[in-house]
């Protein structure tokens, strides 16, 4: 029984069929979706660095921010309007280690990855306690 | 090239101490002087749409932050109110903590990109603590404004 999906993306380029077909899964299995958008750890704060330094990393990091959320709203409007349950996450850090612990607070039932995101297959297949579907995509529509 | 976020905000629609405490009563709230100003057309719709979201997903996004949102015929053009409450609100947020700040974005259904541009913009500026810490203690709607825009030009 599958109750709840979660679409880890981590990229703004592509994402369209892996969230198309994942939204449209969780609507007939009318299941909860966690639409999850990894991006690396923000340095930004460090303040160590230089302040010119500092305020470039803000830039960089807000305008990639920005395009994480734009994802995930995207995602959250298509599944408003198959009526699917949907939760958004941004999350920074190791993206592998963050899935662990995505997967494990949610319960979550099926992975779905769009083959954009640095992870390596490999590992996932072997380490994932759940099912995961990869989705490979060659081009954006 | 989409509107900021401080010129979508209605200084009118900016309500320092928010008077209820539970969700669909705050929105209402927000909602009353975006109807006042004309920019939206129905009340009951606009209010509907916006409950039929809330019952579908959380727009609490975390860190005492919630915005609700809808995109319908009942409002004529972009706006976003905000509102902010002491005692906290419940909007289901995933980190499970209460909202003190809310921002409520109405927009008309054919501005889609606009809208989820504009829902991205303020999602990320309230990401960063020093945004939400001005807004909790800003004194004025001028305040709020100044901290917007602050951030908006970074």
């Amino acid at each position: 029984m599958i109750n709840r999906i979660l679409l880890a993306l981590s990229s703004p380029v592509r994402f369209r069929p892996a969230a198309r077909w994942t939204v449209s899964l969780a609507a007939r299995l009318n299941a909860h979706l966690f639409a999850v958008y990894l991006l690396p750890a923000d340095t930004s704060s460090d303040r160590t660095r230089p302040e010119e330094l500092r305020a470039g990393r803000i830039r960089k990091h807000s305008s990639e921010e920005e395009k994480a959320w734009q994802v995930l709203y995207e995602i959250e409007d298509q599944s408003f309007n198959q009526n699917v349950r949907v939760s958004l996450l941004l999350e920074t850090g190791e993206p592998l280690a963050r899935l662990a612990q995505l997967c494990e607070s949610y319960r979550i039932d099926l992975l779905v990855v769009s083959a954009e995101t640095p992870l390596s297959p490999e590992y996932l297949l072997r380490h994932s306690q759940k099912p995961v579907v990869f989705f490979k995509t060659d081009k954006e529509e | 090239m989409p509107k900021k976020v401080s010129e979508l905000l209605l200084p009118a629609a900016v309500i320092l101490k928010l008077n209820s405490r539970e969700k669909s009563a705050v929105i209402a709230e927000l909602t009353a002087p975006l109807v006042t100003a004309g920019l939206v057309t129905s009340e009951q719709e606009f209010i509907s749409a916006i409950m039929r979201r809330e019952n579908l997903e959380s727009t609490g996004i975390g860190f005492g932050v919630a915005i609700p949102h809808a995109r319908t015929n009942a409002v004529r053009e972009a706006v976003i109110a905000f509102g902010r409450s002491e005692t906290g609100v419940d909007f289901s947020s995933l980190d499970g903590k209460l909202s003190h700040l809310i921002f409520l974005i109405a927009a008309p259904e054919a501005l889609k990109r606009e809208y989820i541009w504009t829902l991205a913009k303020l999602s990320s500026l309230l990401r960063r603590e020093e945004v939400r810490n001005g807004l909790l203690q800003a004194g004025s709607v001028d305040e709020v404004y100044a901290i917007i825009e602050q951030y908006e030009r970074l």
